[in-house]
């Protein structure tokens, strides 16, 4: 299955890579960043140059948002994000959100709360 | 540059949880997400680029194949400081890494089932089960099901008898909220006797 933004980002066969311009041609991040990594942008000092995706992904993160959320939002895949990220990660200009160790399943208290949660939707 | 003023010296904490929605092609992955959802973003991601990652650090990027896969993404604020987020399987490939990545801490699984072809959900069944991650079975259909329906499925997949089995319409809200907190109760029973053993668990 291939959805209505993948043309648009990957486009057909050869032009897989243009999306890794952005990234320099790094194909990895730096952090071990998931789909569902809660960023949150973090207060940087003003000389600090981020770019303008730097600052478009700050902008994003006003609000936490998940790693998924943030590729949608910037139109690409979901590693470049992961990449952009890390870049910022490093200069502290975003921070990881979270409370738990995103590879640990969800504890007792967490899954009670989630089902408080949907009940009262 | 402008100034950012959104977050203060403590970065937020916020929790999490994550729930799979896997099944085949046509099941209704997307309408489900769609149903529940507060965005609507459809990703896309460069399955064998991860699938590489630690495992043939020799192969070089230029032999690399890339496969685009897209999958579906949803989120429910229930909180303020809680996110359920969900996350559709990309095509029918269990074997795909991205199904690692997604399966990896998430609170359980939906594993959605449309009757005419049912065949479509073993993977997935025998996918979750591997991974001892808490699944329970959605089947998918516009009118109620008879209870012998769901009972003909879990017979037609082999289903162990703690793997619930319920009816839904993927289009509907209510419908799909019912699944979830389902998914969410399977996973509270499934849970270990003592907090502390599920700390060291692979999962």
């Amino acid at each position: 299955m291939v959805g209505p933004y993948s043309d648009a980002v990957i486009g057909a066969g050869g032009a897989r890579l243009r999306p890794y311009a952005l990234t320099g041609g790094r194909t990895r991040s730096d952090y071990p960043l998931q789909l569902d990594t809660l960023l949150a942008a973090h207060p940087v000092p003003a000389d600090i140059d981020l770019g303008p995706e730097g600052e478009r992904i700050r902008l994003l993160c006003a609000t936490p948002q998940p790693v998924a959320e943030l590729a949608f939002h910037l139109g690409q895949p979901v590693q470049v994000a992961k990449i952009l990220a890390s870049d910022l990660l490093h200069v502290q200009a975003l921070v990881i959100a979270e409370h738990h160790d995103a590879s640990h399943r969800p504890d007792r208290e967490l899954l009670e709360a989630v089902l408080v949660g949907l009940h009262n939707l | 540059m402008s100034a950012y003023t959104t977050c203060e010296a403590a970065p937020p904490r916020l929790r999490k949880i994550k729930i799979v929605i896997a099944g085949g092609f046509g099941t209704g992955k997307t309408t489900l997400v769609g149903a529940v959802s507060e965005v609507r973003p459809l990703l896309t991601e460069a399955a064998m680029t991860q699938a590489s990652e630690g495992v043939d650090a020799l192969v070089g990027v230029e032999s690399k194949k890339t496969t685009t896969v897209a999958m579906d993404f949803g989120r429910i604020t229930l909180h303020p400081e809680i996110i359920l987020m969900l996350f559709g399987t990309p095509g029918q490939d269990r074997f795909n890494n991205i199904w690692d990545d997604l399966s990896r801490g998430a609170a359980g699984a939906v594993v959605l089932v449309d009757t005419r072809r049912l065949e479509d959900a073993f993977d997935a069944v025998a996918y979750f089960e591997a991974q001892q991650l808490p699944f329970l079975i959605a089947v998918n259909q516009f009118d109620r099901a008879p209870r012998y329906l769901l009972d003909e499925v879990r017979e037609a997949l082999r289903l162990d008898a703690s793997v619930p089995v319920v009816a839904c319409d993927a289009r509907d809200r209510r419908s799909v909220l019912e699944v979830l907190k389902d998914v969410v109760r399977h996973a509270l029973y499934r849970l270990p006797a003592s907090p502390h053993t599920v700390l060291g668990a692979r999962t």
